[in-house]
């Protein structure tokens, strides 16, 4: 009976110590997480995002658009499989699933009410590049106005049909972004982090 | 009786992990086409897709509004969303709480079915759930059939039924300290829900393909059921959990076994000690060794207490409780054709040159799926080539920084300028040897200070790019880009082709063995 339970506490020692061992050279490899990435709406803050998801990548199968994607390895070992957009791509058409589906804290439950969406959604803040931005440069566009979910609201037009984005209600969604006919983008979404920074 | 009730809960395990990703894929078709199989297979994909899309409309579509009764079934065995209550593996729930430490009730909450479910039935998520463990036993046939065939003796590497209760407990660790979710990133089931989305959704197989093949072979050719048995923290975690099961195996003591008779130990799935009754809490339930005994000596027996039963109505109280605080599910959304068609893929690339910033950005018309096209013949590349300086200009060519604010929240005067290149350039096209294809070079913007440079290319491949411009004053640059060309992501989708011809030839081959035992006159 003792040999059985020190070859089992043998064994224990040798599993925990290989997997502390792989542990500690996967935390090794794992370069700095980079922020430059969009999160779902309802996401939390990015330091403490990446704790909080269990890696269900639900929000990316109930995601109507496919924009949800949370593929491998893009953003460094520690965020592997945390749901991310890439607006150019597929932008968030902010339907709301994706939290309510989420088990964990990681998404916020936000109803599909577009009064609530815009008081609590904060993805990100577009950006116009007025260098190369069609409308700033004596070409009537005004493309990312249409795809705006609220036009007038977090994105207003000026004479010639130039884009004003609104920085206090722009949710982030990336809607402009995919819309923009330039290339490359003249409009762009910024996480929110960058905003504090 | 038992076994058929038992592969039967295997085949909608694995039905469930399948279908679930496949019947989302076409639900996101409909939100982001919705027009008919036809439309489906010309702008995504093919013939197969567009048919799977057409049954789909020929299904579901005749519901008045599909997407919510495909959406309340969402998830893998890590997670699993049924009518908006989730049920999440435990050892999800235990990591959640480790990295965060903060107590979520909900998600607590979520694990409680999968907890109740091993402490009252014991490992039945091995035995009877597990795709992974469906997959590993067809392994073992196949295994079986191999060492007939081809090799007398294979090796069987015991690592010892501790070593995964070690892996359980470092794996605790590296979650507590680094504070990463390390579960979900090496355990096969979770894996393979994985792959599955990844695969529908969108067309790739990430490295968690070779992961699975490796396992695989690795319990075909190395250790039989090396995984289940000796590696899997799951495992060890739903066995810590099990010891105290109501659903037991228990042996016959009345009736005295043949002295030679090995067929339960050598049919346990756990490698286990049955024949002495030494069982215990590894068992996964699967009864196998139950149908094999020709004695029929062994039992698996259901016994409870009356303290457990209100344990358990109580239990049920707290579960249940919640579900009142009804659940929204939202609808989706109308969206239009136009609105979600999507983008043509740009891949974007910069560089810091000489003060300036070079920004590369790329497109190859191959339609939406480029990656999958073999030759890309017509490629566009966009060059914009500025400088960013902080000055207080404002000018309408300013850029102004939202970003850039002070404590106070006003906007300071100091705006980020940027100022863009507008002189001559020149982009070289080189092939992955560094000799030159083609130059082109241009003496002003094409439009709103962006370069625009067209090349067919002859074949796919990695070709290299420079970018030569000078403004006149000072600084000479030149930026070298690499642009992979229509180079498929290494879709490895051939694995799962292997996978698919393993399973079948195991299935093959017990179906095989049935029929053979069936012409054997008894007796």
């Amino acid at each position: 009976m003792t040999d059985t339970r020190r070859d089992f506490l043998k064994k224990f020692g040798a599993g925990a110590g290989a997997t502390v061992l792989s542990g500690g050279i996967f935390s090794m490899i794992a370069g700095e997480s980079s922020a430059d990435v969009l999160r779902p709406p309802g996401a939390k803050p990015e330091e403490s995002f990446s704790s909080s998801c269990i890696r269900c990548f639900q929000c990316a199968s109930v995601c109507p658009n496919r924009a949800i994607r949370a593929v491998g390895l893009e953003r460094g070992l520690l965020e592997i499989f945390t749901p991310y957009i890439i607006p150019r791509d597929q932008a968030c058409m902010l339907c709301m699933k994706c939290g309510d589906v989420c088990p964990t804290t990681a998404l916020e439950k936000i109803s599909d009410d577009g009064d609530e969406i815009l008081a609590k959604v904060k993805m990100g803040i577009a950006m116009v590049d007025t260098s190369i931005c069609y409308s700033y440069s004596g070409r009537i566009c005004g493309t990312c106005y249409y795809a705006c979910p609220y036009p007038d609201v977090a994105l207003k037009l000026k004479t010639f049909a130039q884009p004003v984005v609104i920085e206090e209600k722009c949710v982030g969604c990336g809607l402009c972004e995919r819309a923009c006919i330039h290339i490359p983008q003249a409009i762009r979404v910024y996480p929110k982090e960058k905003r504090d920074a | 009786m038992l076994r058929k009730t038992r592969r039967s809960v295997q085949f909608l395990s694995l039905l469930f992990i399948v279908l679930v990703p496949f019947f989302g894929y076409l639900n996101s078709l409909r939100s982001v086409y919705g027009i008919s199989g036809f439309h489906v297979a010309l702008m995504n994909g093919g013939w197969l897709e567009g048919n799977l899309y057409a049954f789909y409309e020929r299904t579901f579509g005749l519901l008045d509004d599909p997407v919510p009764i495909i959406d309340s079934l969402k998830g893998t065995f890590w997670s699993i969303t049924i009518l908006g209550f989730n049920i999440s593996d435990p050892l999800a729930g235990i990591g959640y709480l480790l990295t965060t430490k903060e107590v979520y009730f909900p998600i607590l909450l979520s694990i409680l079915i999968p907890v109740l479910l091993t402490v009252i039935l014991g490992r039945v998520f091995c035995g009877w759930v597990c795709p992974i463990n469906t997959i590993a036993e067809i392994t073992d046939k196949l295994r079986k059939w191999v060492r007939k065939k081809a090799f007398t003796s294979m090796p069987d590497i015991n690592l010892g039924t501790g070593t995964k209760y070690g892996v359980l407990a470092g794996s605790l660790a590296i979650v507590l300290f680094t504070g990463a979710q390390v579960f979900a990133y090496f355990l096969p089931y979770v894996t393979l829900g994985r792959e599955l989305h990844n695969l529908f959704y969108f067309h790739v197989a990430t490295y968690g393909a070779y992961y699975l093949l490796f396992l695989l072979l690795f319990e075909l050719l190395v250790s039989r059921r090396g995984w289940c048995r000796y590696l899997c923290p799951s495992g060890a975690l739903l066995s810590l959990m099990s010891s105290r099961s109501w659903l037991k195996l228990v042996k016959d003591q009345s009736s005295v076994c043949a002295d030679i008779c090995q067929d339960c130990n050598e049919v346990c799935q756990m490698g286990l000690n049955v024949r002495d009754g030494k069982s215990g809490a590894e068992c996964s339930q699967c009864g196998d060794c139950v149908v094999e005994c020709p004695q029929s000596n062994l039992k698996l027996k259901f016994s409870f207490s009356k303290t457990a039963v209100t344990a358990l109505a109580f239990a049920f109280i707290l579960f249940f409780a919640p579900i009142a605080s009804a659940h929204h599910m939202s609808g989706l959304p109308h969206y239009g054709y136009s609105e979600n068609y999507p983008q043509i893929p740009v891949t974007e690339q910069e560089q810091n040159v000489g003060g300036y910033t070079v920004s590369l950005t790329s497109i190859f018309f191959q339609g939406v799926k480029r990656e999958l096209s073999s030759i890309p013949f017509d490629s566009q590349f966009y060059v914009h080539i500025y400088k960013k300086t902080v000055g207080s200009d404002t000018s309408k060519q300013g850029f102004k920084d939202p970003f850039n604010k002070d404590k106070s929240g006003v906007k300071t005067d100091a705006e980020i300028i940027e100022k863009s290149y507008a002189g001559v350039i020149t982009l070289v096209i080189m092939n992955e040897d560094g000799a030159e294809l083609a130059k082109y070079t241009l003496d002003a913007p094409s439009e709103e200070a962006v370069y625009r440079f067209r090349h067919y290319f002859k074949r796919s491949g990695t070709y290299g790019l420079a970018v030569n411009f000078s403004d006149g004053t000072s600084s000479k640059g030149q930026a070298r880009f690499t642009v992979p060309i229509a180079v498929t992501e290494g879709v490895p989708t051939g694995i799962y082709i292997a996978l698919l011809l393993l399973a079948v030839l195991g299935v093959a081959l017990y179906l095989r063995k049935k029929s053979k035992a069936e012409f054997v006159p008894s007796g």
